[in-house]
């Protein structure tokens, strides 16, 4: 059985949702669990801030070829598959059984299929001598792309770099700002290129030690718009567009 | 060179020396502060622990699964440990070893 969720198709989307309550009674130590595409769409979810825990697999899943996690802690632990385009997350009161629910999900997930977009793989860099995208309009732009690159002397590694650079440049201005770790991937989907932006900021809390939500929304607002100035900045230089992933803890 | 990193990068390097180990790197706050690769591991080299720690509240490990590789993530002090290693090793050889070497460091 292969089901396809779109946006606007509730009837799959409760199929999908069917499938989730099965997966959760199956299991006694279970907390929650959520099933997801992979790059971030909801199909069902039983845990608080569907949203973050979305944006945060979309993340960790976009770093490289990741396949399973599991994460134990004092309180439990969480375990993610996964699965084609689809990313089950699950909570434990305690470590599962990962055999016996791997045996579980490959049953009960396995034959779904949510709606994933096509992400276009970076083309490996092209010969000197290699002029074909002139004979070939569809494969044009990223090697205008690519040879852009070897004009400017620039990869991935320095763009991440240049977009690193300013974003701690500019948010330095800050005095509240005690330590700030960015981790930056340049990625290129088509004619979009995409950063992914993971901040650690650690900030003074004061005498008493204690959050101030009021300055981390601020904060975070202001990475957010800066990173998109940076993204669109550079990805103008290649005649792009730009998209911006971003991802703030703060300690 | 602080001494917090001179201990960080011996601790990474003597992590990097167990057999089946490619990259071993130690993050504090958010921030690597000792890193021995013996490959490069390019855009996935190291792990967001942020994002890992938020997914469950005071974890102690974390073991991840890629296709051509594994990784453990392990909290030691203040520090976290992310170390890449063979995919034909289990995780838990490796956290044995992992914890053997740093059961004596301190950060």
């Amino acid at each position: 059985m292969h089901l396809e969720v779109a946006e606007g198709k509730a009837d799959e989307k409760a199929d999908v949702a069917g499938h989730l309550e099965k997966l959760k009674k199956s299991f006694k130590y279970i907390k929650g669990c959520a099933l997801l595409s992979r790059d971030g769409e909801i199909a069902a979810c039983g845990i608080q801030d569907g949203e973050g825990l979305a944006f945060k697999l979309s993340i960790l899943f976009d770093l490289g070829n990741l396949e399973e996690i599991l994460i134990e802690g004092a309180n439990g632990a969480s375990y993610v598959k996964l699965f084609g385009d689809s990313i089950v997350y699950m909570e434990f009161n305690k470590k599962p059984n990962i055999p016996l629910l791997n045996m579980y999900l490959r049953k009960i997930v396995g034959n779904i299929t949510l709606q994933h977009h096509q992400k276009t793989v970076q083309p490996p860099l092209p010969e000197v001598e290699d002029t074909s995208y002139k004979e070939e309009p569809l494969d044009g732009l990223l090697n205008f792309i690519v040879t852009e690159y070897l004009v400017h002397e620039r990869n991935t590694t320095d763009i991440a770099r240049e977009f690193r650079d300013k974003l701690r440049s500019r948010l330095n201005r800050n005095q509240r700002v005690k330590r700030l770790s960015i981790r930056v991937v340049p990625n290129i989907d088509g004619q979009v290129l995409e950063f992914i932006v993971i901040a650690v900021v650690k900030y003074s809390k004061g005498v008493i030690g204690t959050k101030d939500k009021n300055f981390e929304e601020l904060l975070r607002n202001e990475l957010n718009d800066t990173c998109v100035m940076i993204a669109e900045e550079i990805a103008a230089k290649l005649g792009m567009s730009a998209k911006v992933k971003c991802s703030v803890t703060f300690l | 060179m602080k001494l917090e990193d001179i201990i960080a990068h011996k601790l990474a390097s003597d992590i990097a020396e167990l057999e089946n180990v490619i990259s071993c790197y130690v993050i504090k706050d958010g921030e690597i502060i000792g890193a021995e690769e013996k490959q490069d591991l390019k855009e996935m080299a190291v792990i967001p622990v942020a994002l890992i720690s938020e997914l469950c509240e005071e974890y102690t490990t974390a073991k991840l699964r890629f296709s051509d590789c594994k990784a453990v993530v392990v909290r030691h002090e203040e520090a976290e440990l992310v170390v890449f290693f063979d995919k034909n090793t289990p995780e838990a050889v490796m956290l044995s070893d992992v914890a053997d070497i740093i059961s004596g460091v301190s950060i």
